[in-house]
């Protein structure tokens, strides 16, 4: 029978064993490292692709609201522009179709037998207002015309007897009715 | 047996340090993508801002068309400077045509930014049906041919009434 001493001071090392843990450990921090490193890379990446974006429409968006400011200054300009146009038009077109026939015809209308008018000046600057003179064969026909035109805001600037005429100097107001 | 000990603390070291590297990179990417979150956000107001500011360029363009629409009016209502001199002798037809007698005639230019304003004013003598009938021709012309005053006048011994005139016409440069 033999007989085996173990006089070793350290437990034997089973080398595969010892192999097979630090290489899984080799292989884990391996990984580990290389998966920390490549999402820092990535994420690095993927910020500074961000922030050069906001960048980017910043710069861009400086850019336009500078542009915008003159683009507001010659809008300004335009609008300012276009409203003497526009007016223009306007004051045009109101000229155009003011009604001094139909303020002809009212008045012819309005006036009373015996009463005529002698002058009259329409105008589209004075508006609604028209001024005439009037003649009239006696005074009472001449107030049945004041009568008649009292409703019309009548303003009787003068009156005399000439010729045997009476004659007034009035101002009505006739709304522009077409 | 010392030289194995060493291999694997270096190992068990780098396992630690390699570990902890992984985990500080994790929490890193995360704050990190907190941060770019934030820049997304401006990102998204900064274009909001832009298509805002795009708009208000599409209404330059709109303001700089504007001006078209006064040249057609312009054009279509206004009359040309060539076509002046015959609306001129056409008026003096007119007077005739209406039986009217034109005892004097003037006209004074002005020169404005898009056109010509020309005041035209004349005096005619004939019977009041006559001049009324010559106001409405005048009103009903297609050119814009604006009558600023009149002035009616009876004649004292005859029944002619006189009319002083001052119309507008305006001229296309």
């Amino acid at each position: 029978m033999k007989i085996r001493y173990n006089i070793a001071r350290n437990k034997k090392i089973n080398t595969l064993r010892l192999f097979l843990f630090t290489g899984t450990l080799l292989v884990i921090s391996i990984g580990s490292l290389l998966v920390g490193m490549k999402t820092l890379v990535t994420s690095a990446k993927q910020f500074r692709s961000t922030k050069n974006e906001l960048r980017i429409c910043q710069e861009e968006k400086q850019k336009k609201t500078k542009k915008n400011k003159e683009q507001k200054i010659e809008i300004e300009e335009i609008k300012r522009k276009w409203k003497s146009k526009r007016q223009f038009a306007n004051d045009l077109v109101s000229n155009k179709t003011f009604p001094f026939l139909e303020k002809l015809d009212k008045l012819e209308q309005l006036l009373p037998a015996g009463v005529f008018i002698k002058d009259i000046t329409l105008s589209t600057g004075s508006g609604t207002k028209i001024q005439f003179n009037v003649a009239a064969i006696s005074s009472a026909k001449l107030l049945e015309a004041y009568r008649t035109f009292w409703k019309y805001h009548l303003v009787i600037k003068n009156e005399n007897l000439r010729d045997g005429l009476y004659n007034a100097n009035m101002e009505i107001r006739l709304e522009n009715i077409k | 047996m010392n030289t194995n000990k060493w291999i694997v603390y270096a190992i068990c070291g780098l396992f630690v340090i390699s570990g902890f590297f992984c985990i500080i990179s994790l929490t890193y990417t995360s704050m990190e993508s907190l941060t770019a979150k934030g820049l997304e956000d401006r990102i998204n107001t900064c274009q909001k801002e832009l298509v805002e500011l795009s708009k208000e360029e599409a209404a330059l363009s709109h303001w700089r068309d504007i001006g078209k629409y006064f040249n057609q009016f312009k054009n279509d209502y206004l009359m040309k400077i060539e076509d002046f001199s015959q609306f001129r002798d056409n008026l003096r037809i007119t007077f005739s045509r209406f039986g009217l007698q034109n005892k004097a005639i003037s006209h004074s230019y002005t020169d404005v930014a898009d056109y010509i304003k020309v005041r035209v004013t004349f005096s005619i003598e004939g019977i009041y049906p006559q001049i009324k009938r010559f106001i409405h021709d005048i009103l009903n012309r297609k050119e814009m041919i604006v009558i600023k005053r009149i002035k009616l006048i009876k004649d004292k011994q005859t029944t002619n009434i006189t009319g002083n005139f001052e119309l507008e016409v305006y001229l296309v440069k």
